[in-house]
């Protein structure tokens, strides 16, 4: 058919519509001509309907993860940052996950504490002082490589069941001026080159149930894990071996822990968790609980009651050859304990004033004081409050802690404050000096007037290895400090605390020298975090702090009227995969 | 490759297949079906179309469609399951309980033995037929053998049961937009920035075994197809734990320190011991994973949303969630071809009305219990579907919203509020939220009287108790509807002939017109227009429903030149179009028939119905006794300004041609506008996926319309595929996003996201609203600026310039003080976000309400930070922007401004300035302005991608900028795109451009940005500039008001305060403004603000000045308010919309925040009108830190493109946009640049017939009355 007549049949056919539509009413007759068909509109552009004998596929593609490589989303499993299988970003099948990370932490750190002269031998001729050469280097690398085991769904449901497992590969090297504080024999030197393999975390973490359409849970976790009893490490911050029962409540407004402890002996050098080792006969029960919005929008408060029973009474030396256990203090008979920690933390702000707090009240009992040579009680406290306000960028903190001394080391109550495995968040943390570096109580004892990453001055053997000792001459502590977020990629933060001890009288006794002065000094210290990409596979941190020292520090330490300053240097740098 | 994927998977798939039943077969004898049903009729007895056929030629067994083993028998003497005869016993619920099963062993033991038993028994209720309520993906899980024993039809395995007859529809079905819902997916990642392709790529669709699966199409489209739309094929939804985020909140950003990618730590916080991971207290790390886009929480939330809010769930794949009326249906064909009662309205569900709306059953099959929802009318397939099978689905924004056919839509939770909110206010605990959310994702729902469902199932019989609005008896998805009634600019009622419906008269609701569409009033259903291609697909890929339509208006009632063709013509028509005269309803009868010259439709659902379908050429016809004198004039009108109209005008020269605008541009009674819907993430919600896999996660989201309203109209360009004509455009799922995380601290509040183009995702589409009327249309005045020139605010509404009513103030009213800048919460934070003090929170929150009068109406919180003198505000994404005198012009971080983690709320940056810099230092910043308030990102709209691929017009330069007016430097222009980004570590703000061309600017106060085109108060007068280029201003002109304070602009108007009071200047032509003799006197007027047809000056001493300048020129004082002297001081004001309601925020200097309402269902029942008188009530207040100087506007939500066509917000559809500046003009501007303007009076001499001086008859008929002979 000619366009032309197609176009002339369509005026026709629409001028003729009533009449071809009746003409439609009828059945065709033989020997007559239909009506002509309604013409089509013109549309040059329609499709006809595919022929349904072609295929028609619904094809299978049940791996809805991996769909988004087709927009662009690649697995990169070099690069850590990125999106990747091995991170736990995708599920290696079905709803198990896999995570892999690898952290390296190395840290080079010249420092300067008072340090005796050699008392067999000494690393010079002709030294005759008690005191050595303070300066001191520590050079320490840690490879952390960890494997979880998930399943579930990454973040977005607490795992119904996760498996990790991070070994830590260490070498450390350590030099000194002075013989004999490597390792107790001497003729050691003044270096040491160190290298240990610990398991920092291997537990099992299963999901008992859900207990609310808010997704409150209950979980548990035994093995070796991550413990924080609260917000800023006061009281025990370590890895170790636990079975905790956790879990949440109420919109997640309420978070407890049930959990019982027993720690694990630490390598003395790398502070690594060795398992080759028996566990140490040091048990913890804690139960806190955690609630958010109280006592106002905001504030984070914890209750806490902790029970830790120590009954470690075998003579137990650490890797150097220094007794650690019972310390090298008093009559140095092995002694157990008991202690019930009633603790009241806070972590928020109260309006514009950002408050971090804590408070514990410990009592027990100990089976042995070091000095009087019997039982004693033991009833200590402690505070401490960091608060701030933040100026946009700018945050300004005030850092106040006591810790109660012992005003009797003789009487029937241990009244000095101890944590059971501290390493405390306040006024600069690790940057600071007192806080940083562990101090021997020179001339006293084997002993160390503070641990290295504590602030009390708890005359432990050692921090990780020693036991508490709540016979110590207390602390106060008031800072200020500032963190300045110069750039995303740096932080500068400045510290300045000046410290007290709160009753020298043990000291006095330890050192059979009187009227030691409570002035430990000023502790000031500057770190500058700088993270080059912004994000946290690779963190630098330099920080240097000087201990400026006060009368007290002056009495125990410098014989010479010189003011000396001591200096702690931390160069930290983090690699993460 | 494709071939041994297929292969593949067949071999996969074989052995599952081996287990199954043989498929149907095409042809059998009876006998043969008989054996496969012999067992099954021994219980069953009879059923209402044994084979689902109504005709008889289909002969098939039971087994045939649902497998399991027919030849199993009742054992003799066991007793028959005799559910239809157990009453059912009343639990209180209105449910009738699941009847008690025949307890009977044996038969127990035979029916175990014939059926096919589910994988999950108890989820199935085993063994009950009832259909379990949100069943979603269980049938994912189950075999495909129940699958098929439960609904043959079901997609998974409807090729078994239906294939050897079906085949090719079976095959276009899961093709089909509504089994594959791409239009909703690829609309919701592109417009959330998260999936950059606007020709969609992902869609549902499964295997047989219930797996993810790709859908292919059959052909590989060729460019004609491509450019009809047709898509190659759809991906599964890729899981939201692995896309990228595409919104540029800060908590997206890279920094994250200690967030990790695994689920975070419960009750032992700091535990790495770490200190330079230590958690800040006050300043808690808000980044969303410390690695990099899509791990962790840091990822595209808006997916988790498709997953697991119920948006359009559930689609086709699926059964219906079978739980509340409006949501009872089956899945597959069944899923419309067998119906549930669903809705009592017979204009709805026609003969199946009158079976109420519960999903019951009245099957004559005994085993199947009556009574009890859940159930299908009848075994029994149809081809007539009522409109309210079709309501399940499509009662939903972004599912094409048929609502509106129907004349509802959806409820504003204010009208007629004190009989849905109880008298208590309600305190649901999470089992409950959680209970009544999987029904209803409303966030309001569970405080509500509907989170009932007893309640629910009646709402509508409360219609003749209602004062403010009448509900539909259907309620998918647990939602109510309200009823769309015939109202004037002012919000009357009106009945049909136009004349205003008191609103105390107790009949109004039956006086005033429904609009419904003209269609349904006539009897028709969806299926009535929608046939079986329309209905099904045509066997390829869309992602557009227009795309995939093959129906036309003309197509059955021509055009008014040409009677219909009745083949279809739509862009899915099959070439020469489907020859509709063949088409045959379910009796036999043609559905479509000439008789005489009337065109008669016979009904589809009503048996016996049939009507006359109006033929356009004989409306527009003089001598035709159906023409329609308003009609003709509009379809025939001339182009240019003459407005001659009439036969005599040749097509060519056609104002309205069907070729370049849709039949509804005009015949469109109201358009739905969904201008806001709030998402709310929260973290702690253990929801199941609703798709795919299933399984509980957590985050759930709760879905929140806010400003639904049938008040406004635009017109833009449609897609590509309609050819970019002429349609109504609607506002589309404007979206604001907010997140709660774990420890409930909201991480970002109420952010609009922006779209995969950079264009602001506050969404627009043209949209097909199925409200065609034939008198309640649009009229000249509608789209034409007025001979009266009274409809200045309709004009800049239809343009999509935005009216200033709508906007979105939210949780935070934002105040410029005398030192910096402060927040209020002004609103609830749960949903229904009432306005403290207002209407809906004397309803919804009762008991909150009071405390707030308690208090003296004093709002309880806010938050400020020092800074300059800030008389300019504007807060856009997570930024304040604001000038502040000699402090110059900054950007303040308001991301954590409703943490309740972050003790400093507002701040200037989080780093310092060598890390973060938004300030500028001016000599004296007096003013700003952003060209939009929507939130944007110009730099992603670039590129082959955008311009080509996704047809997406370019941003316009000023977009990429801040104004800043300096009283001495002038105008500052600042390129701000770097905080829309996503980057944290390149904001850097500079000059780009400081202008003040021989000083005349001196003196700059306020700026007003219209598109390219700036207007600047300043000491000289008000400074016209042409911003075209912003780094080179150019000097329009300066008109000579010397004293202005302020000014705000409406399409052609620009309203100006000074010294004097109001002035109103006629900017048609802004290089030539022309200052009005209007004058409105005022003592202090210092800003103004135009919503709609009503200007707000902040009035100082006097308050607030309300002037109606609905005709600009001659502007009227309509009342000064003071609140009884409480506004001592108004500096400023901004209006904006909650929910139904109008609200004023007002800066009242010392006496800090005032917040007025301006309209309420009990202060001014008219409030739905366009631009109902206002009603002030002074509701809330708070005092400032400072003197309340000025306000942010709230955010635009029916802007769409400036004056100057420079478009902001997002379009669906390829190709679709707003219009360009000429385009906009050729409506109102001769082509020398002259206004023109329109009457809809019909005159008499504009008439122009074939032959003019003889065409007397036709001049007579000219009055005749539409409808009339």
């Amino acid at each position: 058919m000619s366009l032309r007549l197609r176009s002339a049949l369509l005026t026709l056919g629409v001028l003729l519509a009533p009449t071809v539509a009746s003409a439609q009413e009828e059945f065709q007759r033989p020997g007559t001509t239909p009506a002509a068909p309604e013409p089509a509109p013109v549309d040059n552009g329609a499709i006809a309907a595919p022929s349904p004998s072609l295929t028609y596929e619904i094809l299978p593609l049940p791996d809805r993860n991996r769909i988004i490589e087709t927009l662009g989303v690649k697995d990169n499993p070099l690069n850590p940052y990125a999106q990747s299988t091995l991170k736990g970003d995708r599920p290696v099948f079905d709803d198990w996950f896999v995570t892999l990370e690898v952290l390296s932490d190395t840290l080079v750190e010249p420092r300067s504490f008072p340090v005796p002269s050699g008392a067999v031998t000494t690393a010079r001729p002709g030294e005759n002082d008690k005191f050595g050469k303070p300066d001191q280097l520590v050079v320490n690398e840690t490879l952390l490589p960890s494997l979880s085991i998930t399943k579930g769904d990454t973040t977005f449901m607490p795992p119904e069941f996760e498996f990790r497992f991070t070994p830590a590969i260490n070498y450390n090297y350590a030099h000194v001026e002075e013989l004999g504080l490597l390792r107790a024999d001497p003729s050691k030197g003044t270096n040491r080159n160190d290298t240990f393999i610990g398991i920092q975390e291997a537990f099992l973490d299963y999901h008992l149930r859900n207990v609310s359409d808010r997704f409150d849970f209950d979980s548990i976790r035994v093995g070796i894990q991550p413990i924080n009893l609260d917000f800023r490490g006061f009281l025990f911050q370590d890895d170790q071996l636990a079975a905790r029962l956790f879990g949440n409540r109420a919109n997640n407004r309420f978070q407890y822990n049930l959990e019982f402890i027993q720690r694990v002996e630490k390598d003395t050098n790398s502070g690594l968790n060795d398992l080759s080792q028996p566990l140490r006969r040091d048990y913890t029960a804690a139960a806190n609980l955690f609630v958010q919005d109280l006592p106002v929008e905001g504030m984070t408060t914890e209750f806490s009651v902790v029970h830790n029973w120590n009954r470690e009474q075998a003579f137990y030396y650490d890797k150097n050859g220094f007794l650690v256990r019972p310390a090298a203090i008093g009559d140095e008979r092995p002694h157990k304990y008991n202690v019930t920690y009633f603790g009241l933390n806070n972590d928020g702000h109260f309006g514009r004033v950002n408050l971090s707090s804590s408070a514990y009240y410990v009592i027990g009992n100990d089976s042995h004081n070091t000095f009087s040579q019997g039982k004693a009680n033991i009833r200590a406290y402690f505070a401490a409050a960091e608060p701030s306000i933040d100026f946009d960028w700018i945050r300004v903190r005030a850092s106040a802690l006591y810790a109660s001394g012992d005003h009797d080391p003789y009487g029937k109550t241990e009244t000095g404050f101890d944590a059971i495995q501290e390493n405390p968040q306040i006024a600069g943390a690790d940057t600071s000096y007192w806080i940083r570096q562990a101090i021997p109580l020179i001339g006293g004892g084997g002993v160390n007037l503070s641990s290295r990453n504590g602030v009390l001055p708890s005359l432990r053997s050692s921090g990780d290895e020693g036991q508490s000792n709540f016979i110590n001459p207390g602390l106060t502590l008031f800072g200020v400090g500032t963190d300045l977020d110069i750039l995303p990629e740096l932080r500068v933060s400045f510290n300045a605390n000046h410290l007290w001890f709160n009753d020298t009288t043990v000291l006095n006794v330890l050192r059979q020298q009187p009227g030691v002065h409570d002035d430990i000094g000023w502790d000031l210290s500057s770190a500058v975090t700088y993270r080059p990409f912004d994000t946290q596979n690779v963190v630098l941190r330099l920080s240097g702090a000087m201990l400026v020292p006060g009368q007290g520090f002056k009495d125990l330490y410098i014989s010479e009227p010189t003011t000396r300053v001591y200096y702690s240097v931390l160069t930290n740098i983090i690699l993460k995969y | 490759m494709r071939a041994w994927l297929t292969l593949s998977f067949l071999l996969l798939a074989a052995p599952a297949f081996a287990e199954e039943a043989p498929p149907a077969p095409r042809v059998q004898t009876v006998e043969a079906a008989h054996d496969k049903s012999a067992g099954c009729e021994s219980c069953h007895t009879k059923s209402d179309a044994p084979s689902m056929h109504v005709n008889p030629a289909v002969i098939l067994g039971c087994a045939d469609c649902h497998g399991g083993n027919a030849a199993v028998f009742r054992p003799a003497g066991s007793l028959a399951n005799v559910g239809a005869l157990v009453p059912p016993a009343d639990d209180g619920t209105g449910h009738a309980p699941a009847i008690a099963h025949n307890p009977d062993a044996a038969y127990r033991k035979a029916m175990e033995t014939a059926h096919v038993v589910p994988k999950h028994k108890e989820a199935w209720r085993w063994p009950s037929s009832q259909k379990p309520e949100r069943s979603y993906t269980l049938l994912n899980e189950e075999s495909p053998e129940f699958v098929r024993f439960l609904n043959p039809s079901d997609y998974r395995v409807d090729r078994d049961a239906c294939g050897a007859c079906h085949l090719p529809i079976i095959q276009a079905a899961e093709r089909s937009l509504m089994a594959t819902g791409a239009m909703l997916w690829g609309g919701a990642s592109y417009n959330n920035g998260i999936v950059p392709l606007k020709n969609y790529v992902l869609g549902e669709a499964y295997t047989h075994e219930g797996l993810a699966g790709s859908i292919h199409s059959p052909v590989v489209p060729d460019a004609a197809m491509l450019k009809r739309g047709v898509l190659p094929a759809l991906l599964p939804l890729p899981r939201w734990e692995v896309i990228p985020p595409g919104d540029v909140f800060r908590v997206f950003e890279r920094g994250g320190r200690n967030i990790s990618t695994e689920f975070p730590e419960i009750g032992n916080p700091n535990s790495s011991g770490d200190s330079q991971r230590v958690e800040e207290d006050g300043r808690p790390d808000f980044h969303q994973s410390n690695r990099g886009p899509g791990t962790g929480l840091r990822i595209a939330v808006p997916v988790i949303n498709i997953t697991k809010t119920r948006l359009n769930d559930p689609m086709m794949w699926f059964l219906g969630t079978n739980d509340q009326p409006g949501d009872y249906r089956s899945s597959g064909c069944a899923g419309c071809h067998v119906i549930y009662a669903n809705d009592r309205d017979p204009a709805h569900s026609g003969p199946y009305a009158k079976f109420g709306n519960l999903g019951q059953t009245i099957t004559v099959d005994p085993t199947i219990a009556k009574g009890e929802s859940g159930h299908p009318l009848q075994h029994q397939f149809t081809r007539s579907m009522p409109t309210s099978q079709c309501m399940v689905c499509h009662m939903h924004q972004p599912n094409i919203f048929v609502n509106s056919f129907m004349g509802y839509t959806m409820w504003d939770y204010e009208s007629d509020a004190p009989s849905m909110w109880p008298e208590k206010q309600q305190y649901p605990d999470a089992a409950t939220t959680r209970e009544v959310n999987d029904r209803n994702p409303e966030g309001a729902a569970p405080r509500g009287k509907w989170a009932n469902v007893e309640f629910l199932e009646h709402v509508s019989e409360l219609n003749p108790t209602l004062k403010n609005t009448q509900f539909a008896d259907y309620h998918g998805h647990g939602w109510n509807f309200r009823a769309i009634f015939k109202q004037d600019r002012k919000g009357n009622l009106l009945d049909a002939a136009g004349k205003v419906v008191p609103q105390d008269d107790p009949k109004k609701f039956d006086k005033a017109v429904h609009l419904s569409s003209i269609h349904m009033d006539k009897g028709m259903h969806c299926v009535d227009c929608h046939f079986s291609q329309d209905g099904h697909g045509n066997g390829l890929i869309y992602g557009e429903a227009s795309a995939a339509i093959e129906i036309q208006c003309v197509d059955c009632h021509g055009t008014s030149r040409a009677y219909p063709s009745l083949h279809t013509s739509g862009p899915a028509a099959p070439p020469g179009g489907r020859d509709l005269t063949t088409l045959r309803n379910q009796d036999g009868s043609l559905r479509f028939e000439w008789r005489g010259n009337q065109l008669i439709q016979r009904s589809a659902v009503n048996p016996g119905l049939e009507w006359a379908v109006s033929l356009v050429k004989d409306t527009v016809d003089p001598a035709n006794p159906r023409y329609n004198a308003k009609a003709a004039r509009a379809k025939l009108m001339s182009m240019g300004t003459t407005m001659q109209w009439g036969p005599g005008v040749a097509s060519a020269d056609l104002a309205h041609k069907d070729s370049e605008m849709m039949c509804i541009t005009c015949h469109t009674s109201w358009t739905t506008s969904c201008s806001g819907c709030h998402l709310p993430i929260e973290a702690n919600w253990k929801t199941t996926r609703q798709h795919y896999e299933g399984g509980e996660t957590r985050n759930y989201a709760t879905y929140n319309p806010q400003v639904a309203r049938d008040d406004m109209f635009f017109l833009g360009r449609n897609s590509t595929v309609k050819g970019n004509i002429i349609a109504p455009v609607r506002s589309s799922s404007a979206l604001i996003l907010s997140s709660t995380n774990i420890n409930r601290e909201r991480i970002y509040v109420q952010q609009p996201p922006i779209a995969a183009s950079g264009f602001s995702s506050q969404a627009f589409a043209p949209h097909y609203p199925h409200t065609e009327r034939t008198t309640e249309t649009k009229t000249c005045t509608d789209c034409h600026v007025s001979d009266k020139d009274d409809n200045n605010a309709i004009m800049a509404q239809l343009l999509m310039y935005g009216t200033n009513f709508p906007n979105f103030v939210g949780y935070n009213a934002w105040v410029g003080t005398g030192d910096g800048v402060e927040g209020v919460k002004v609103t609830e934070w749960d949903e229904p976000q009432a306005v403290i003090g207002s209407y809906l929170q004397r309803y919804a929150y009762p008991d909150y309400f009071k405390a707030h009068q308690d208090r003296g109406r004093e709002l309880p919180e806010s938050h400020s930070h020092s800074g300059g003198d800030t008389r300019c505000i504007q807060m856009r994404g997570e930024y304040l922007y604001t000038a502040a005198g000699s402090d110059g012009f900054r950007v303040f971080d308001i991301a954590a401004i409703a943490n309740k983690g972050v003790s400093e709320r507002i701040i200037t940056a989080p780093f310092s300035a060598l890390g973060h810099d938004t300030h500028l230092s001016t000599t004296n910043a007096t003013c700003m302005a952003l060209p939009t308030n929507q939130s944007i990102a110009p730099s992603r709209n670039v590129g082959d991608l955008m311009r080509k691929d996704n047809q997406e017009q370019a941003f316009d330069e000023i977009y990429h900028y801040a104004f800043v007016t300096d009283s001495v430097e002038g105008l500052i222009a600042v390129d701000v795109d770097t905080l829309a980004d996503g980057e944290p570590r390149n904001n850097f703000l500079k000059r780009a451009v400081t202008w003040n061309e021989n000083g005349v600017l001196n003196g700059a106060r306020h700026i007003t940005i219209a598109g390219s085109i700036f207007y600047i108060a300043a000491d000289k007068g008000v400074v016209v500039l042409d911003m075209h280029d912003p780094l080179q201003p150019k000097l329009l002109n300066v008109i000579d008001l010397p004293t202005a304070q302020a000014t705000a602009l409406q399409f052609r108007y620009l309203f100006v305060t000074d010294a004097g009071g109001l002035r109103v200047v006629d900017v048609t032509d802004p290089a030539h403004p022309k200052l009005t003799a209007a004058r409105v006197p005022l003592a202090h007027a210092a800003r103004v603000y135009v919503a709609r047809t009503f200007a707000y000056v902040a009035d100082g001493a006097d308050g607030i000045a309300i002037i109606d300048v609905e005709r600009p020129q001659q502007p009227k004082l309509y009342q000064l308010f003071n609140a009884d002297g409480q506004i001592k001081d108004a500096h400023d004001v901004v209006v904006g919309t909650t929910n139904a309601s109008l609200f004023a925020y007002v800066a009242d200097g010392a006496a800090g925040l005032k917040v007025i309402q301006l309209t309420s269902p009990s202060s001014q029942p008219n409030f739905y009108g366009f631009s109902p008188d206002p009603k002030p009530e002074l509701i809330a207040w708070r005092k400032t830190d400072a003197p309340a100087l000025a306000l942010s506007k709230g955010l635009d939500r029916d802007r769409a493109v400036d004056e100057t066509g420079g478009q902001i917000a997002v379009f669906g559809r390829l190709g679709s946009r707003p219009f360009t500046l000429p385009e906009m003009q050729k409506m109102y501007l001769t082509p020398g640049g002259k206004l023109w303007s329109v009457t809809d009076e019909i005159r008499r001499q504009d008439f122009k017939s074939t032959a003019p001086a003889k065409s007397s008859a036709a001049d007579q008929n000219l009055v005749r009355k539409p409808g009339g002979s």
